[in-house]
């Protein structure tokens, strides 16, 4: 069952003459890892950051289709592309969150990094939010790590450190979705085995999208792939599919290395 | 190493474990078989080897998959390529097996007792003992133990070797005063497939060998 049904969605970027994503039907299957994976300029970061509507940051940018997220209250799919009001998006992306290629940590303590996003959706009470933050960092393989050092400076940390610091400061919030992009390009291979480790364990409770340059990566922890090329979605299947016996010669040249 | 990549290669090591112990049961039937001269305890063993073609190609797609998917280096490379080549092994040994008990079958209460007691079943035992050793190369992943095992691998099929020859010299020495010459070369044939058993079983360690220790792929050290 799909956590997220995408559409016949296409976007178009505000400063852009064409769009950059025609007509994508994905499905976001509940509880397993899919890996976007194609070409720089492919179009998957751009995919990834619609789904919680980042693009809102920014003015003017146009959205065509629907995304359809999960109620996992009534099991109804709704469609996020109406969402309009600022409360809205904060709990969007509460529920959708998402991790960057660069670790993101606040200039403030391990703790309060993690605490953050509790406290700005409303929990006050002090042991709620310790057990929280330490739930987090425990489901992100951090807490034993960190628990001695908890009042630090998270700046402190190693670059593999923050990544899951950050990876618990999204956890913490008990997302239903959770948007890697690229979350271990910048990290060596001891730390992006650590990442993958977890993002393996995080299935568990939550779906995950992950766009990845790494075939390698992708191969090794998705259960879904999603084939992109300018824009169009090219081909979508099991992994094991994807990789041992790809429909669309596109797909076999890049994951070849024939192109890309 | 992922924790559902070293799952799965285990269940892959296990499920060569389980067809290495069905081959290896089914020659300790054959020795019985021998020792008693009893064609239907040696028709017995072929109880063992049922839909080997079936399992090994199941292990083999499974391994593909793993290399499609996990894309393994250095050690994880060696074993994964060396479990790939181990099936097809372990189904030439199966059908050496398989032949064995064909070719024995029908002749093996006509066979003298010199033959047998002196030749056959010592050399069907030390067959068995290397695919013993096979199985214990299999289940450890000790550099040193797979080391130590090979050595005693070595030993067992070169014993093997030496009582297949002296098979040979015996039968072609009793030749003049044998009427029935055809039925003894069929009975060669026939025994020839325990020494050819042990010969796979060294192949199993060759590459259990490069898999654990490193080097060359067929390099025995």
């Amino acid at each position: 069952m799909p956590i997220m049904s995408i559409e016949d969605f296409s976007f178009t970027y505000a400063s852009a003459p064409a769009r950059s994503l025609s007509n994508i039907n994905l499905p976001i299957q509940k509880n397993c890892i899919t890996s976007l994976i194609g070409p720089s300029g492919c179009g998957k970061s751009t995919l990834l950051r619609s789904l919680n509507r980042m693009h809102d940051l920014y003015p003017n940018n146009e959205y065509e289709g629907k995304l359809m997220l999960l109620n996992q209250e009534n099991n109804e799919m709704e469609n996020i592309l109406d969402i309009k009001r600022e409360n809205e998006f904060i709990e969007l992306r509460q529920r959708v969150g998402m991790i960057f290629q660069k670790p993101t940590p606040f200039p403030m303590s391990i703790f309060d990094n993690v605490a953050y996003g509790l406290r700005i959706s409303g929990i006050k009470n002090k042991t709620e939010l310790k057990d929280r933050v330490e739930d987090a960092l425990k489901g992100s393989a951090l807490f034993g790590e960190v628990s001695d050092r908890m009042n630090k400076s998270a700046m402190g940390l190693s670059g593999g450190q923050q990544q899951r610091l950050c990876i618990a400061r999204a956890v913490a919030l008990k997302p239903e979705l959770l948007l890697f992009d690229e979350p271990t390009s910048a990290l060596d291979p001891i730390s992006t085995a650590a990442i993958e480790e977890l993002i393996v364990e995080l299935k568990k409770d939550i779906s995950i999208a992950i766009v990845t340059h790494n075939m390698q990566q992708a191969s090794r922890i998705s259960d879904y792939t999603a084939f992109m090329y300018l824009g169009d979605l090219v081909e979508y299947g099991e992994t094991e599919q994807i990789f041992l016996n790809p429909r669309e010669k596109k797909t076999e040249d890049y994951i070849t290395g024939r192109f890309g | 190493m992922l924790k559902t990549y070293s799952n799965q290669l285990d269940e892959i090591n296990e499920k060569i474990v389980v067809i290495a112990n069905n081959i290896l049961e089914a020659n300790n039937v054959i020795l019985n078989g021998l020792v008693e001269c009893d064609k239907d305890l040696l028709d017995s063993a072929k109880e063992s080897l049922k839909n080997m073609s079936s399992k090994t190609t199941e292990i083999d797609n499974n391994i593909i998959k793993m290399l499609a998917l996990y894309s393994p280096e250095a050690r994880d490379l060696r074993l994964v390529v060396s479990l790939f080549k181990i099936t097809n092994e372990l189904l030439r040994a199966s059908s050496n097996t398989r032949s064995f008990i064909a070719g024995l079958s029908n002749y093996c209460t006509e066979l003298d007792t010199v033959t047998v007691k002196d030749f056959a079943v010592p050399m069907q035992k030390s067959t068995v003992d290397c695919l013993i050793t096979v199985v214990a190369m299999l289940k450890t992943t000790c550099s040193d133990e797979t080391q130590e095992l090979f050595n005693k691998l070595l030993i067992g099929e070169s014993k093997t070797d030496d009582l297949y020859e002296l098979l040979q010299e015996s039968v072609f020495k009793q030749a003049p005063n044998i009427e029935d010459f055809g039925k003894f070369t069929k009975i060669l044939s026939a025994l020839r497939k325990s020494e050819k058993i042990a010969d796979r079983s060294l192949d199993v360690g060759t590459l259990l060998l490069f898999a654990r220790v490193g080097g060359e792929m067929g390099v025995r050290e």
